[in-house]
């Protein structure tokens, strides 16, 4: 099995947002919607006291995705190669899956009124190459690759992180893309 | 997140459209059957991929345009370029919505309604610049030319700044809003006087530091890419240090946050040089060595010469005390040396010389700075005092190695030339300067293709040189503009002048890509000033506020649609400061747009002024001479890097005569600057409370009780720029007022609220959000907000509305040298009661309107 993820190190990553706009770009996605998005957590506590990080959410590529299970007409489906996908002509935009998912990692295209997410940009043909969320990232602070896979980039560096690697809250879905926080407090278990 | 709604946010619409039969190549290298359609399609390959420069900030990160049927259709990051590394910022990909956008300008206007009522005529290029040309040559004759005041927009690329710099130089022309005197002068008018070349402090080289600090630089503001080696150098055990009066991205990644207060930043630089000279951290050698410490100083502030004390001595040849002979002796200017060898000067102390007693110039700065103890530097900055010893020492013991970047923000102070030359003092005398890791004192850009030649080589005109000449009579701020404004005008001095016609009133207006409406201090009385005026011309890629008033238009090309040589500008480190990149077309330029060189270039011929080159080619190509290359060659090369070099002052690289030492009439590092104090500042930096403040005017404090700042930087934009993109606005939608969660309970404000902010200038109007990263006591306004979706007719697309530039004066005070204004101050904030703006643009279906191809806009 293949388990495909991004591992997020949240101490490099400046919330600039280049990662929301280059999906758009790469994916041609519509105004108002994001399969990727940057929250802001915190600042929390008072001035001058304070802590902030922020957080890139998208599809965690859940092991147990719950935008799979629910949907009734198996158009959401884990490929075999682990990435959690749609298959548009299966969809028939009953949002369901948008409801299950607990990050908000779905989004329900209103024209086409079929539900778009997260690909890993899995349409791009070259099998070496990233996501290009990945490519452009100013902080350089996302990597790709198989988490089951030990020799991979992506173990090494949850491996190396030990308790700093942090997993978005599970609730039964099993979560599969890792963020790293060191230098702070992590507020999103 | 904030709670678990934040996360599970939903989304509105969405406009992709899905294509065909797509692909489903594994992962992992191996093939997955095709048995679904995923969320996207595979592209068919671009015709083409041209490498080419971003220009939408001060950072020129390399791109990659992809061309299909002669549009750019994507961006990506040039992974070749060693600044940015194939990485991108947000606002890269939004340059084919602003080169397609429904709103760009596409042929020249003349306008036919008053001005303000939007009315406009499409005329035909010759009609356009003949026009133009017979109305400078009017203006020149019977007014003089220094009655034109010409502007151009922050940011642009140096080659262009120069061409419009001179042609309207030879005219007569002095005057403009002033640019560079906000953000860029002080550092450059400094490091030119006190070691002999122009820097925003460029070339900080964080691949080998031991310790940054980050002065109130917004990492992820321009040019991101300087975070990248910051990044690598904390993982290596650097100490990352950030001063800033909010909790920035940068200070939450920070070892040591300094939160100070709004504009006394001073006094923390000297608090810092205090501990580094009382706790001995400083560099000895190099103060005695390198620097004017040793150099004595007479009762009346200045330097001691060999003339004072031997009539037939020269008056550029400066005094020490010589440890060794217990005499004084001389430093020969001229010869760069000392009159003998073996003299050890004293570099602290007070010496007598026939019967008068001479203090040597450090220990004048060493008095100087005693006060500024931790301890005072806490009450004047809010930032605790053993915080600051702590950030000074760690500074101290990680220097020489230690590197050092400020944001232009630090220098929108009455105290400008100040704060920059107590930075460069800061770091030299912690031995920073040409040593690794340290600072390279480096130009922009550092490998030597100097656009200012091209101002620099050819011959002046007969009407320029009348005008240098007698300065004084053609500036709109005689007497003041001593050293570097430009050459005559800042811009308060050129609004007054516009309103009240004093010392003159100016007659046309050239304005080049830059929105000075909305842009420049106190919005309205320049939108009142441009209303004198007989002739205005704008040049823009769209319609401004500034354009509405205007007589004609010429629609300006796109960054991506002409040819260009280009450089990081705004103070990055290595490699980017030693970098030099193409930037050439994506496609041609749309309409009848034209490249801004190219309209000078025209411009010039009609009126009859010698541009010096025959087009911009002949020049790039002289510029790109001293790396012995042409501008062809550089288009196949793309970019190229040196490498820094260090300690140039040993070697003499610093000099043109190759002797060891600084380009200073003295050769030495000017710590002490007769220049300065020549300039109507002091020899030393020292602190200036700003005008308007808790300390300044605590009589305002029970009507404006809170202080305004608007430094920081948008993550989508450029100053007045790109609200035209729709990613961009969905990124940053709103005129955002940051306000502490404490005040605003006590206000009654919640997030989403708009609210009133109100100085005892003016007013304008932002949206609530609450954010314990400001100071209870501080607010935090967006500045240069308008509406390129609003009419003519709505006040100019809302110029003043949400806009933080109503809210300051054009009465002073000025910092002496550089005419830079206070842009902090005291305000009041209340509810809105009249709501939001009317008929902005925030949802995604009414950003619609400005996708390429969208219904409306200007060419409609």
């Amino acid at each position: 099995m293949t388990q495909p993820i991004l591992v997020i190190d949240l101490d490099a990553c400046l919330g600039c947002h280049a990662c929301a706009t280059v999906c758009k770009q790469e994916n041609q996605i519509g105004l108002g919607a994001n399969w990727n998005k940057v929250l802001e957590i915190g600042p929390v506590g008072q001035y001058p006291d304070l802590e902030m990080y922020y957080l890139p959410v998208l599809c965690q590529q859940c092991e147990n995705p719950t935008c799979v299970s629910v949907c009734p007409t198996g158009a959401s489906f884990k490929r075999e190669d682990g990435v959690v996908l749609v298959r548009h002509e299966r969809c028939i935009g009953c949002q369901y899956c948008v409801m299950a998912c607990p990050y908000g990692a779905r989004q329900f295209n209103h024209e086409t009124k079929l539900i778009e997410k997260c690909t890993l940009c899995a349409h791009r043909a070259n099998t070496t190459d990233r996501p290009v969320c990945v490519k452009a990232c100013p902080a350089q602070c996302r990597l790709y690759g198989d988490l089951d896979d030990p020799l991979s980039e992506v173990s090494i560096a949850v491996k190396e992180a030990g308790e700093n690697a942090h997993f978005l809250m599970d609730v039964g879905n099993k979560p599969a893309s890792v963020y790293l926080l060191k230098s702070q407090t992590w507020r999103n278990g | 997140m904030k709670d678990e709604n934040s996360v599970k946010e939903r989304t509105s619409k969405s406009v992709r459209t899905i294509t065909g039969a797509l692909s489903a190549l594994g992962l992992w290298g191996k093939k997955q059957p095709q048995t679904f359609t995923e969320a996207n399609s595979i592209e068919a390959p671009p015709d083409q991929i041209i490498p080419s420069a971003c220009r939408l900030c001060y950072g020129r990160c390399g791109i990659l345009g992809h061309i299909k049927n002669g549009r750019v259709v994507k961006i990506e990051g040039n992974p070749d370029i060693p600044s940015n590394v194939g990485t991108l910022c947000s606002r890269a990909y939004a340059i084919p919505q602003l080169m397609y956008s429904p709103y760009r300008l596409l042929y020249p206007l003349k306008r036919v309604g008053e001005r303000g009522e939007g009315k406009w005529q499409r005329i035909t290029w010759d009609e356009a610049l003949d026009t133009i040309a017979s109305k400078i040559k009017d203006i020149v004759e019977n007014y003089g030319g220094h009655t034109i005041i010409h502007q151009y927009g922050t940011g642009r690329d140096m080659y262009q700044f120069n061409a419009i710099n001179r042609f309207f130089l030879e005219l007569g022309s002095t005057a403009t809003f002033g640019v560079g005197n906000l953000c860029w002068l002080g550092s450059y008018m400094v490091s030119r006087r006190i070691y002999g070349d122009e820097t925003q402090y460029t070339g900080w080289d964080a691949s080998k530091t031991k310790l940054i600090i980050h002065w109130a630089r917004q990492e992820r503001s321009r040019g991101y890419y300087d975070w990248l080696l910051v990044k690598e150098a904390k993982k290596r055990g650097a100490k990352y240090i950030v001063v800033d009066s909010r909790f920035t991205s940068g200070a939450s990644k920070a070892d040591i946050w300094l939160p100070i207060r709004p504009g006394s930043d001073m006094a923390l630089v000297l608090a810092f040089i205090n501990i580094l000279i009382r706790e001995n951290y400083y560099d000895r050698d190099f103060v005695t060595k390198w620097t004017n410490g040793p150099f004595l100083v007479k009762p009346n502030g200045w330097l001691l010469t060999q003339q004072d004390l031997d009539p037939n001595g020269s008056s550029t040849n400066y005094v020490v005390w010589d440890e060794n002979s217990q005499s004084p002796k001389v430093w020969d200017s001229k010869q760069v040396d000392w009159e003998s060898p073996d003299i050890k000067p004293a570099l602290l102390g007070s010496y007598q010389i026939n019967g008068v007693e001479y203090q040597t110039s450090f220990q004048i700065f060493y008095d100087s700075v005693k006060e500024w103890t931790p301890e005072k530097a806490a009450e004047i900055t809010w930032v605790a005092a053993d915080k600051i010893r702590e950030a000074a020492r760690l500074y101290g013991q990680n220097s020489p190695g230690a590197c050092f970047a400020r944001g232009q923000k630090v220098e929108f102070s009455i105290n400008t030339s100040g704060i920059s030359h107590a930075f460069t003092i800061m770091m030299a005398l912690a031995g920073n300067f040409d040593v690794p890791g340290g600072q390279n004192i480096a130009r922009e850009p550092a490998n030597g293709a100097d656009p200012y030649l091209f101002d620099l080589i050819p011959p002046k005109g007969e009407i320029r040189q009348k005008t240098m000449a007698n300065l004084d009579k053609y500036s709109v701020c005689p007497g003041k503009q001593k050293i570097l404004g430009e050459l005559g005008g800042f811009g308060a001095a050129t609004t007054h002048a516009m309103v009240t016609g004093k010392p003159f009133q100016p007659r046309m207006y050239w304005g080049q890509t830059s929105e000075p409406i909305v842009g420049v201090e106190d919005s309205r009385e320049v939108m009142e000033g441009f209303k004198k005026l007989d002739f205005i011309v704008n040049v823009d890629l769209y319609m401004t506020p500034t354009g509405e008033l205007a007589d004609i238009i010429l629609p300006a090309a796109h960054p991506n649609e002409v040819d260009r040589i280009e450089y990081a500008h705004s103070g990055h480190g290595w490699p980017a400061s030693h970098t030099t990149l193409i930037r050439q077309p994506f496609s041609p330029p749309l309409g009848e747009c034209r490249d801004d060189m190219d309209i000078i270039f025209d411009l010039a011929q009609r009126v009859g002024v010698n541009m010096g080159w025959k087009d911009k080619y002949q020049f790039f190509d002289f510029m790109m001479k001293p790396v012995g290359m042409t501008f062809e060659d550089l288009r196949k090369k793309v970019f190229i890097t040196s490498q820094p070099s260090y300690k140039r002052f040993e070697t003499g690289r610093l000099r043109r005569d190759r002797k060891p030492g600084f380009e200073t009439p003295s050769g030495k590092f000017n710590l002490y600057s007769e220049d300065l104090k020549r300039f109507g500042w002091g020899p030393l930096p020292f602190y200036i409370e700003p005008p308007i403040s808790p300390f300044s005017t605590p009589e305002l404090l029970q009507d404006y009780p809170y202080i305004l700042i608007t430094g920081g930087r948008s993550h989508a934009y450029f100053h007045t720029e790109y609200r035209q993109s729709p990613w961009m606005r969905e990124l940053h939608t709103f005129p955002t007022v940051e306000i502490n969660p404490a005040t605003a309970e006590k206000l009654g404000f919640e997030d989403g609220d708009w609210v009133y902010i109100e100085t005892k200038h003016g007013k304008c109007k932002q949206r609530v959000q609450t954010t314990p990263a400001v100071h209870p006591q501080v607010i935090h306004a967006n500045h240069d907000w308008w509406f390129p979706e609003k009419l003519a007719t709505d006040d100019l697309h809302g110029a003043f509305e949400c806009n933080p530039n109503v809210l300051v004066s054009n009465d002073g005070p000025y910092d002496p040298a550089i005419g830079t204004d206070q842009y902090c101050g005291l305000c009041k904030v209340y509810k809105a009661l009249d709501g939001p703006p009317k008929g902005i643009w925030t949802t995604p279906e009414q950003l619609k309107g400005f996708l390429p191809n969208a219904k409306g806009g200007t060419q409609a």
